[in-house]
């Protein structure tokens, strides 16, 4: 339990470091782009670790 | 007491006053180079995340070390506190102490230990993941976990006041009209946790009274105060955190405002689980005396 709680937090604050810098370097037009894939790496990362927590019970 | 409000001002003042001067700097720096806002905010996010965490976790840190410690020497302490209690036989019976109130404080403690505090770093740093990119915010999970925290405490501090009560024997002089405006003052003025605070000082407090007839004014007070120290201390350090958000809002971000009164916020949450090992540990110290005492009275 607490070495998945671990691994998702660090996953969160990795996507969250990576995409903030990305859409740093990016020009504004592209940057809009970016912003509907970092939200769908998000997505998928949480459900990922939904599935990983409470998977064996579906 | 003031070397000790100094040492706790001390030890956080610097780290908050390089971040009112990194705040002043970006002001600066935003208005000799405009285009560059967008980098200044993120590196003045950057620096101020850096800075301001570290007396957080350092506490947090703190808190779980008590917990661990204290836990241990719960496990250590009990068979030797269970034998003594056979021992004394029938005298014990008369006191109508709870012994299923040691396995509760050992628990409550252990739950401290490995639940809450590893949740409350996860809401700090989903705050912080919110704060650094606003377009996929996790504010939500993270007030409600501090929120969920919360209650659970509140509901086991409560689940605390109803063992005591019931071993009998106990009655509160403080409950009275006297202590009605301190209680009411805390209560509006320590955010979320004042109406908590008051509850469950008075349960604790009806306890220890009726111990203070067997073990002494002085001994019950140093052992509320042992008991309290790392608690206040909490308390003292997420105050600066609101303070400092209070003072830097006119002409900060509102997004490092937001990151202080956050943690803050997490802070006090801290402070109300700090209370449930105070409790535990004020429990199992007075339970220790009150049976020494009886044991060697009764001789």
């Amino acid at each position: 339990m607490r070495g998945n709680d671990g691994i998702f937090l660090s996953g969160v604050v990795l996507i969250t470091i990576l995409s903030a810098t990305i859409l740093l370097v990016v020009p504004d037009d592209v940057a809009d782009e970016l912003i509907p894939i970092v939200k769908l790496a998000m997505g998928i990362w949480i459900l990922r670790s939904l599935l990983n927590f409470f998977g064996h019970s579906l | 007491m003031i070397a000790f409000f100094q040492n706790i001002v001390g030890s956080v003042l610097n780290n908050f006053i390089i971040v009112i001067i990194a705040t002043l700097m970006a002001l600066f720096i935003d208005f000799l180079f405009p285009t560059f806002s967008k980098w200044t905010r993120m590196f003045l996010l950057f620096i101020v995340i850096t800075i301001v965490l570290q007396p957080a976790f350092e506490h947090l840190v703190l808190i779980q070390k008590i917990a661990h410690s204290i836990s241990m020497t719960f496990l250590s302490i009990y068979p030797v506190l269970t034998a003594a209690m056979i021992a004394s036989g029938g005298a014990f019976g008369m006191l109508n102490f709870q012994p299923a109130m040691l396995l509760f404080a050992n628990g409550a403690v252990f739950l401290t230990e490995r639940l809450l505090i590893p949740l409350l770093t996860a809401a700090i740093v989903l705050d912080l993941a919110s704060r650094l990119l606003p377009e996929v915010s996790f504010s939500k999970m993270s007030d409600l976990i501090r929120t969920t925290l919360l209650g659970l405490v509140s509901a086991l501090v409560t689940a605390y006041s109803i063992f005591i009560t019931t071993g009998g024997t106990m009655s509160w002089a403080m409950s009275g009209f006297a202590s009605e405006p301190i209680k009411e003052l805390v209560r509006q003025n320590v955010p979320f946790i004042g109406s908590f605070m008051t509850e469950s000082l008075g349960a604790i407090g009806k306890y220890s009274s009726g111990a203070a007839i067997f073990a002494g004014g002085w001994l019950i007070t140093s052992i509320w105060t042992i008991a309290l120290v790392p608690t206040l201390k909490t308390l003292f350090t997420a105050f600066l955190y609101r303070w400092t958000a209070a003072l830097i809002e006119p002409f900060a971000d509102e997004d490092i405002t937001g990151v202080l009164d956050d943690i803050g916020k997490t802070l006090f949450v801290l402070c109300a689980v700090s209370f449930l090992i105070a409790f535990a540990l004020i429990y199992t110290a007075l339970f220790t005396v009150i049976l020494v005492k009886l044991i060697t009275t009764m001789k």
